[in-house]
Order: C-alpha cells, then sequence, then structure tokens
C-alpha cells in the first residue's frame, strides 16, 4: 500500500509525465538544471507540507469548505517558500520568482490533496506525497538538463519553444518505455 | 456556522504564519535587494547611501520612463554638474532588443560622450528613445549651480 502510493506518485500516476500537471512551471522554468532544482525545491515543500498539514487537520475541516481550506494552507506555504527562497537564494529568486508564486494554482498539488491527502491515512498520504513531490522533481530536473546540455548544439532548445519540443519528445520516449514494460509484464503473465 | 469557525480559524493561523515568516526573513531580502541594486549601479557609484556621495560631489537620481514594454528607471549620477553615467535599474523591455540597455552596449556612451552626440539606435527606437528623453529631463530640470547641502 505504502510502496504503492510512492511508486504511483513517481511513475505510474506522475504528475508532469502522466497526468500532465504543473506544465506551466514545469515548461517556463526549466531551461537550465539550477532553475529547475529551484522550482522542484519549491514546490516539494509546498506539496509535502500542505500533505502532512490537512492529513493531520482535515478531521475539522467540513467537506463543504474544503476547497478554501486547502488552498489557503497551500497559498500560506507558497508565501512562506516564497519568501525564503527570496532572502536565501536571491539569484534563483530573481529568475523564478513568479514561477514559484504561481504553485498555489498548480493542480498537481490540489489534486493530491484533494484525491488523497483528504481522504487516506497519513502514511499513505505522505508516501504519495513524497512520490508525487519526486516525479514532479525527476521531470523538471530531467528537462533542465537536457535542454541546458543540448543548448550549445541546437540553441532552440533554451528558448520557449523549444520546451514544447523537448517535453514532447520526452514524452514519446517515456511512453514508448512505459508500453515496453507493460508488453513486457504481460507477456511474462502469458507464458 | 461550523465550517464559518473553521475557515476563520485557519485563516488567523495561516496569517500568523506568514506574518512570522516575513519578520524571519525581512532582514535578509532587505539586504538582498539593496544589494542587487549596487550591482546593476557597478561602475557608476559605489555606495547608496545619499549624505556619503553627496559629500564627494555626487547626485544619484532615479527617473521612471515608458519604455516599449512598460515602465524602465534609469538611475544618472552626476557629480559637480557633470553626468558621470547612466544605468537601468528596472525595465520590461523584450529581451534581445534589451541589449542595448548594458553598460558595455548603448547606454555606455552616457557620461563618455556629450549628451547632444547620443542619438537613438534605429533597431530598438523606443526604448533607447525613452531613455534618451529621461536622461535629458532629469538633467535639465536639476540646478546642477545650486550647491546641495550635505
Amino acid at each position: 500500500m505504502l510502496k504503492g502510493a510512492l511508486v504511483d506518485g513517481l511513475w505510474r500516476r506522475n504528475p508532469a509525465t502522466v497526468q500532465l500537471l504543473g506544465l506551466c512551471p514545469l515548461l517556463a522554468v526549466s531551461y537550465n538544471i539550477r532553475n529547475a532544482l529551484g522550482l522542484a525545491a519549491a514546490s516539494s515543500f509546498v506539496l509535502i507540507g500542505a500533505s502532512l498539514t490537512i492529513t493531520s487537520i482535515r478531521r475539522f475541516i467540513q467537506p463543504n469548505v474544503r476547497l478554501p481550506c486547502f488552498v489557503l494552507v497551500i497559498a500560506t506555504l507558497t508565501t512562506v517558500a516564497t519568501l525564503f527562497m527570496e532572502a536565501y537564494a536571491y539569484s534563483i529568486y530573481v529568475q523564478v520568482a513568479l514561477f514559484v508564486q504561481i504553485i498555489v494554482t498548480n493542480c498537481m498539488i490540489l489534486g493530491h490533496i484533494e484525491s488523497v491527502a483528504f481522504k487516506q491515512p497519513l502514511t499513505v498520504s505522505l508516501a504519495n506525497a513524497v512520490g508525487t513531490a519526486a516525479g514532479f522533481s525527476c521531470a523538471l530536473l530531467a528537462l533542465g538538463s537536457i535542454r541546458e546540455l543540448l543548448s550549445p548544439l541546437i540553441p532552440l532548445v533554451e528558448q520557449p519553444v523549444g520546451a514544447f519540443f523537448v517535453m514532447g519528445l520526452s514524452l514519446a520516449g517515456l511512453n514508448g518505455v512505459s508500453r515496453f514494460i507493460d508488453y513486457k509484464l504481460q507477456h511474462r503473465a502469458s507464458n | 456556522m461550523k465550517s464559518i469557525l473553521t475557515t476563520t480559524l485557519l485563516m488567523v493561523a495561516a496569517g500568523a504564519i506568514v506574518a512570522v515568516a516575513n519578520l524571519q526573513t525581512k532582514e535578509q531580502v532587505d539586504r538582498n535587494s539593496k544589494l542587487m541594486e549596487l550591482q546593476r549601479l557597478e561602475g557608476l557609484v559605489d555606495e547608496l547611501d545619499p549624505v556619503k556621495l553627496c559629500e564627494r560631489g555626487i547626485r544619484l537620481l532615479q527617473v521612471e520612463t515608458r519604455g516599449y514594454g512598460g515602465s524602465m528607471v534609469v538611475a544618472i549620477a552626476v557629480q559637480e554638474g557633470e553626468l558621470l553615467g547612466a544605468r537601468v535599474i528596472r525595465h520590461s523591455e523584450t529581451p534581445g532588443f534589451s541589449d542595448v540597455l548594458e553598460p558595455e552596449d548603448w547606454l555606455g556612451r552616457f557620461g563618455r560622450e556629450p549628451l547632444e552626440e547620443i542619438d537613438a539606435v534605429s533597431r530598438a527606437t523606443v526604448t533607447t528613445n525613452a531613455v534618451l528623453r529621461a536622461i535629458r529631463d532629469a538633467v535639465l530640470s536639476v540646478d546642477w549651480e545650486v550647491e546641495e547641502e550635505c
């Protein structure tokens, strides 16, 4: 159950590559590794923090006001993350500030809270939050490294347009890999 | 009724957390933005304190103007009626076209060449004209003959 929740976030229901959530900051920020790392850290902090907070206080939250409460918790954590980034990682903050602030509206986080943190036990919810955060961070870092490393060869990949190409091709590749894995598993099962 | 209470309590808690975080980081944030501003003014002045600058006869002015992509803030330093140079503190011009605003580029001509001889750049006409106008207005608006008391 725990492992399942972790793998769900990391691979089977990876927010970036399978659910295609949170793509706006993902595409905008991932032109180098440093920015990708900054956004990954902030998103993970907000996601895991909000998940823990909501899971531990959910018995006080009436279902009809749950969404405002979720958004309030997420917005508070995002503001805290922004402030600390502005204070202790200023050079990254200057470049990614806008995209850290819009973590509030990231569907990946709200989706996780609505479908997992509000319903599952604390450990499962935590495992899934860590998995989802790791999954999103991996996608960000992968995209960031591909774009930074390829940009001397193909200048286009550093441009905003390039993000779509790199993301599209990576998705195609990942889909191929996961099909192949499924095929192998099925093949083994039928033998 | 109960739901109103829950949301209100949560809001109070959230407000308190943000306030504490703000207090925690405020000092460092101020220091960072000041350092950033000094970095932008590199080569023009080495401190921001108006009193200390005034003692050396330097006046640092900031003028706001409208460029192609919105507001721009231009800083100029004047020593004894003579323009030392200009730096752009903040702008939202199109990347690529904003290269003229680098101190190594067109903007560096201020202070090195007479003001009348500097012309706009044709591929960035709106941007460079806005900067030119801002600097000319700023230089003309101040009576440099009057000694400023520090």
